[in-house]
């Protein structure tokens, strides 16, 4: 009786708990966390999508994630799933943190790439390592088990950075193996670093066999989404073919998916009338006789409608611009790259009349259109990964491989 | 020319600003940040459409500072305008390249910077320091260490050290110093409180203390600063801040053209609305003049430092030293030549002719791209495992498909392994290094038969094909004939014989050479019905291909006209060469037991039939619906003859021919009442007219009446009785006969067939039926196609029997296939006739071999009226 009681419960807490705040799945040492409190939210079920975010240090991975998560911006900081680095404090996430929503949604976030704070955190760690080093043979501690390259080499005698660099790699590497959807997110547009990294995780991704057999399994690739987080300014529509173009130039030789995964988010709010006023902005050349069009167009705006502020329509704008039909088939409109708005954009520049004319939908918009869109985009298989608790086991095997690939081993050796 | 005569030229301080700037500048660089400086706008800010990264420098004649700008890929415009004429450039064919290239120029342009310049701005777009720049700087200094002999050398060759105070012995000015930039946007939302400005600026202090710790802590570790002030890159300020934030960039031109315009806008339409943007731009005109001045204060500070006598307590342990480091100020032509004269030797990227800088380059290219290298070493790594996979378990030869499919799965195996920027290059290098594999010896030849299968010879060249304009290519491959390695079964044309023929390649072997070789095996020769065949000198005619519809060609003027010529003369003409007059039966039996040489015996309608309509063209292939009519093949596909009378044939013992499977050798009796009116509709295709004019009714009347026979016993229930059949042959020469659409014949014990031929005759029979054998291994059906016709016509009968073939091989898409006599054809009496069919029927483009779909196969058909009857007139 016992075991059906438990039974029960265990049903009942499977389908209603709710977990509080995130947990960790690998932690500060970069050690797989055999995390038993994880096991109570996850669940037999598929129909799963796993998200992972990317970025350098306070561009917000925390804070998006938290807000796809259900979090709504006016929250706290201590009711975010992800309490987020505030400039103020010295906190920073480590590891990877996962949190799993309502939704059946896996969130992770990660430790920020290549951060001058966790470098500077781990500096100061070196230099404990001696005494704490002679305090644990003292004590017979079993130090966390050292990643393979650690072994190769005495992290020691490698420059810090170099070791925040393979950290960083072994974090993206299993990132794009355990994720359908890998946020990339950046506050600045563009950091060819970020990509390099991207490319260079993906050479060192762990070659994964089915069940001790030699069958080679297919690379599992990921959708990729970029996001451009806290835009300041407004983003022209050239600017943003010009940048979905690099993006996808950059990624050329990569396996990831980084077309059409999402629907256009990027509708823009603007007055019907104006529509092809606001192509001829695209021209870039602002002349007096754009100026006069314009103020025409005001006046008969202002005279036909009297309010013409309820006349707004969404328009997409993005669709106009690439008509171009040598563009190789590659619609640069349906390439993932999201752009968020900073929260305070339009208290800080302009009014909200004005800003209502730039195009900007507001963040909360953006980010509440991103998060639907997650949740109904199409899940590349990963293998071995039907039910939640396959992808946990997925998981800590894939993190198991990284941190014994001799690839990376291979690749510290190459460093500066 | 440094001109020290007059007026004392003003030594000059260096400031070089390297860095990033980002796409939100509203399409400026950083070099803004110079500009607010000089308070001039000295400094190209908005994009470029140059290409190269480049310096640009300033001359500030009241400060006696020289600024240079180094404009890199770091600046994300020039990153943009490099990726999207990426492919444009044939020297840069992706991302990885474009980095390793560009990586390695900012480099070099860095030191160059390092070298010249007393002051380096590290500029940042953000509020983090890059921890890149940590490896940057190690792979600089290596450079520099790397290069200093070649450097010094060049110092030297331009001759400056003659003047005594100038002495360039690290070949550098000074050990510079750094200082890094940072941007803040952090709390700009903020700065529209005015009362929150005082502790914007404490944050602003603060982020700078944390930021220079930051610095500090990461250079030491990273042991670019030491004690050892003098040999390193750089210094940092020992006593001022060597960290600057700005406030916020470019703040009035960020809201950019389009908003400004809107902000004017606004004002003019809704004047009565309260608009802040105004004040908003006022103050950020503000902070920016106050950012500015800040900066000026900061940058200022430095220079000065430099300008009065240098910085020589710069270091780790502030101020404990070792020796005075060198420090120079120099002239502004001094320093231009010295500029040009280092450029120059770090911008000879093709061939550098000096061995130092070749070696201080091939460091840097090792060094600035370990992703590359990674991936060079793994492909290299797993070429030759990708090599040994496809080798793995290979047969001695194989077909094109199987080497594709093999190097597929190599392919898949080698990206597996090996990634990265180099795997298209050696990807490359493995398909051609297996296809080579391939091509040594193990390609199969592959050419495909008439019944598709292919050669399984090595590649090889065919006799009588070795002049082809190829020659030279396959000059080395042994001439030898096709082979498939299969072997058929096949009877000669009459039936007579079996033997075992290889699977064809060639159609006149296939439906001619092989019949003609078997036919002389036999000892008694059928008499042969000859088809009409082309008989032109072949060395001038023109080929002309069966498939090609030209219809419409001048020559043929009247092609409908001359074949209705044809048919009535070979009527005719048939008629009188195949009836037997009595007297003339025993000459007629010395021709059928052949005891004359061959070329007397063959019956032929040649010569006197057919007004062949071009004897310069004929057909390459065989006569069928869409062939060119009026042409004629050079050999005949198709082969009938006479193998005896018809009292040779035995109805109860059926045919006497090797290879029939039991009971299954039985010609099928069709009994035909000459004067029924049924018989007009059996016969629509042969003679047009079927009188109702009995003739001598012979011993060939039938001895048993059928069922009309029984019921009355007129004159006109005389029935002729033909012995007719369908023999299909497989192709391990099983033989039978069919009664109808795959059915075999019935035969009674007493060797009586239970068939009517009537509904043989009033069938589409099937060109293909399953055999009733099997592949053993497989147990795949073995088709057996229809190969021969036998009518067995009675003596002295009152109708005539007519053979009218027609074959649709190939669905009912595909021509219909007949002899080049395309008349039907009148059997003359009393005797045994056999046609044999085209093993392989040819549009002339392809073979029509057997489709693989059974649906298909049975739309495979010889048409009815194969067999017929006319009355005699």
């Amino acid at each position: 009786q016992d075991q059906h009681i438990q039974s029960i419960n265990s049903r009942l807490l499977s389908s209603s708990m709710t977990m509080k705040s995130s947990l960790k799945l690998i932690d500060d040492s970069l050690t797989w966390c055999e995390n038993g409190q994880l096991n109570n939210y996850l669940q037999d079920s598929d129909g799963f999508v796993v998200i992972g975010a990317i970025g350098r240090e306070k561009v917000g991975k925390s804070t998006l994630l938290s807000l796809l998560g259900g979090n709504q911006f006016i929250d706290e900081d201590r009711l975010m799933i992800f309490p987020a680095a505030s400039s103020n404090s010295h906190k920073i996430t480590r590891g990877i943190d996962v949190y799993i929503t309502n939704e059946q949604t896996i969130l992770l976030d990660t430790q920020p790439l290549l951060s001058s704070q966790l470098h500077q955190q781990q500096i100061l760690e070196s230099s404990n390592d001696y005494h704490r080093s002679q305090q644990q043979q003292q004590q017979q501690q079993t130090p966390s088990i050292p990643h393979y390259w650690q072994q190769q080499t005495d992290p020691r005698s490698m420059f810090i950075d170099n070791v925040l660099e393979l950290q960083t790699l072994e974090i993206i590497a299993f990132i794009l193996a355990v994720c359908h959807v890998v946020l990339i997110v950046e506050d600045q547009f563009a950091d060819p670093y970020l990509y390099r990294l991207l490319q260079l995780a993906e050479i060192l991704r762990p070659v994964l066999k089915r069940n001790n057999t030699k069958e080679i399994l297919r690379t599992h690739s990921p959708h990729i989404v970029f996001i451009l987080n806290k835009c300041n300014n407004y983003i022209s529509p050239q600017e943003r073919l010009l940048i979905k173009r690099s993006l996808v130039q950059t990624m050329m030789d990569t396996h990831f998916r980084i077309y059409s995964s999402l629907k256009q988010t990027n509708k823009i709010k603007i007055q019907t009338n104006l529509k092809h006023i606001v192509s001829d902005f695209k021209q870039q050349e602002l002349n007096e006789n754009l100026l006069i069009k314009l103020l025409q167009q005001m006046k008969i705006n202002e005279n036909n409608n009297e309010e013409f502020d309820d006349t707004y329509k969404e328009i997409d704008l993005t669709n106009d611009t690439d008509e171009d039909p040598d563009e190789k088939h590659i619609n640069y409109d349906h390439v993932n790259a999201i752009f968020i708005p900073r929260r305070d954009f339009r208290d800080s520049h302009s009014s909200h009349w004005q800003s209502r004319f730039l195009g900007f939908s507001n963040a909360d918009s953006i980010v509440r259109q991103l998060r639907q869109q997650l949740l109904a985009i199409d899940r590349p298989r990963i293998e071995q990964c039907q039910t939640q608790r396959a992808w946990l086991t997925h998981a800590s095997h894939i993190w198991d491989m990284i941190t014994k690939s001799s690839q990376l081993a291979e690749f510290s050796r190459l460093l500066t | 020319m440094v001109d020290n005569s007059g007026t004392k030229v003003s030594q000059l301080c260096v400031v070089a600003l390297i860095g990033k700037s980002t796409l939100f500048e509203q399409q400026c660089n950083k070099s803004w940040k110079l500009n607010q400086v000089i308070q001039t706008p000295a400094f190209k800010e908005h994009s470029i459409n140059n290409n190269e990264d480049d310096f640009e420098h300033y001359y500030d004649h009241i400060n006696n500072t020289i600024y240079i700008h180094l404009r890199s890929f770091h600046d994300t415009y020039q990153l943009l305008h490099l990726i999207d004429n990426m492919n444009d450039d044939t020297s840069m064919q992706n991302f990885a390249q474009l980095w390793e290239n560009k990586q390695a120029n900012f480099i070099k342009k860095c030191l160059i910077c390092f070298l010249l310049s007393h002051i380096i701005i590290i500029s940042h777009s953000s509020h983090t320091f890059d921890l890149n720049y940590l490896r940057f700087f190690r792979i600089i200094e290596l450079l520099r260490h790397k290069s200093k002999p070649a450097i010094l050398d060049a110092i030297r060759s331009l001759n400056l050290l003659k003047e005594a105070d100038f002495n360039l012995t690290d070949g550098r000015l000074c050990v510079p110093r750094a200082l890094f930039i940072f941007e803040n946007h952090h709390h700009k939302g903020n700065d529209a409180l005015n009362g929150n400005d005082r502790d914007d600026d404490q944050k602003l202090i603060n982020m700078a203390h944390n930021l220079e710790d930051t610095i500090f802590n990461a250079l030491r570790y990273s042991y670019i600063i030491s004690n050892q002030t003098n040999s390193a890159l750089f210094t940092i300020a020992h006593k001022q801040p060597f960290v600057f934030i700005h406030r916020c960039y470019k703040e009035s031109s960020s809201l950019g053209q389009t908003q400004k315009l809107l902000g004017i806008l606004q004002g003019f339409v809704k004047q009565t609305k309260e608009s802040s943007s105004s004040s908003n731009l006022n103050r950020s005109n503000f902070h920016q003049q106050d950012d500015a001045h800040a900066f000026k204060r900061f940058l200022f500070r430095h220079i000065e430092d430099a300008l009065t006598g240098g910085w020589s307590n710069d270091g780790i342990s502030g101020g404990a030293r070792s020796e005075t480091s060198s420090f120079e100020l120099c002239t502004y032509p001094v320093w231009i030549r010295l500029f040009n004269s280092i450029r120059e030797l770090f911008e000879t990227t093709s061939a550098p002719t000096n061995k130092i800088m070749r070696q201080a380059f091939g460091m840097l290219r090792a060094n600035v791209d370990p992703d590359g290298k990674l991936s060079e070493t793994r492909c290299k790594k797993y070429l030759p495992l990708a090599i040994s996979y496809y080798e793995e378990g290979l047969p001695a030869r194989y077909t094109q498909h199987f080497h594709e499919q093999r190097l597929q799965a190599t392919i898949e195996y080698f990206a597996t392994y090996a990634r990265g920027s180099s795997y298209k290059r050696y990807v490359q290098q493995l398909i051609e290094q297996c296809t080579q594999l391939w091509h040594d010896g193990r390609q199969l030849c592959e050419a495909t038969s008439l019944t598709g299968n292919s050669c399984k010879n090595e590649l090889h060249r065919v006799p009588g094909e070795e002049d082809s304009t190829d020659a030279s290519n396959s000059a080395h491959l042994p001439t030898r004939a096709h082979n498939s390695k299969i072997q058929l079964m096949a009877a000669s044309n009459c039936g007579q014989i079996l033997q075992e023929r290889e699977d064809p390649f060639d159609l006149k072997e296939a439906n001619y050479e092989f019949y003609q070789g078997v036919n002389k095996m036999l000892s008694i020769k059928p008499i042969y019905f000859e088809f009409p065949i082309f008989r032109g000198n072949a060395t001038s005619v023109e080929v002309v291909r069966a498939g090609s519809k030209q219809k419409s060609e001048i020559k043929l003027s009247n092609p409908v006209t001359d074949l209705s010529g044809a048919s009535e003369l070979s009527q005719s003409k048939s008629v009188a060469l195949y009836s037997l007059v009595p007297n003339e039966e025993g000459q007629a039996l010395d021709n059928i037991t052949g005891e004359k040489t061959d070329t007397n015996k063959i019956v032929t309608c040649t010569d006197d039939v057919q007004p062949i309509p071009s004897t310069t063209e004929y057909l390459d292939g065989m006569s069928h619906s869409d062939s060119q009519p009026g042409l004629l093949p050079r050999f005949s596909s198709w082969s009938l003859c006479c193998i005896g009378r018809a009292s040779d044939y035995v109805p109860t013992k059926g045919l006497q021919q090797p290879g029939f499977l039991t009971n299954l050798n039985h010609l099928i009796p069709w009994d035909i009442n000459p004067h029924n009116n049924q018989a007009t509709t059996n016969n629509a295709g042969g003679g047009g007219g079927a009188q109702y004019h009995q003739q001598r009714t012979t011993a060939t009347r039938s001895y048993k009446n059928n069922r009309r026979g029984a019921t009355s016993s007129s004159i006109w229930d005389v029935t002729v009785r033909v012995y007719i059949g369908c023999e299909y042959e497989c192709p391990r020469g099983h033989r039978f006969l069919c009664s109808s659409p795959n059915h075999v014949i019935r035969v009674g014990q007493n060797g009586i067939v239970k068939d009517d031929g009537a509904k043989l005759v009033r069938s589409d029979m099937p060109l293909y039926t399953p055999c009733s054998c099997r592949i053993s291994s497989t147990g795949a059906r073995v088709w057996a196609q229809l190969m021969r016709a036998y009518v067995v016509t009675p003596s002295s009968p009152p109708i005539q029997c007519v053979l009218h073939p027609q074959v649709v091989p190939a669905g009912p898409n595909s021509p219909t296939f007949f002899p080049s006599y395309t008349q039907p054809i009148h059997l003359t009496d009393d005797s045994i006739w056999v046609l044999r069919f085209p093993f392989i029927y040819h549009d002339g483009e392809k073979p029509l071999y057997r489709p693989q779909n059974e649906e298909d196969i049975s739309q495979c058909l010889v048409l009815r009226d194969l067999f017929s009857w006319t009355n005699k007139s």
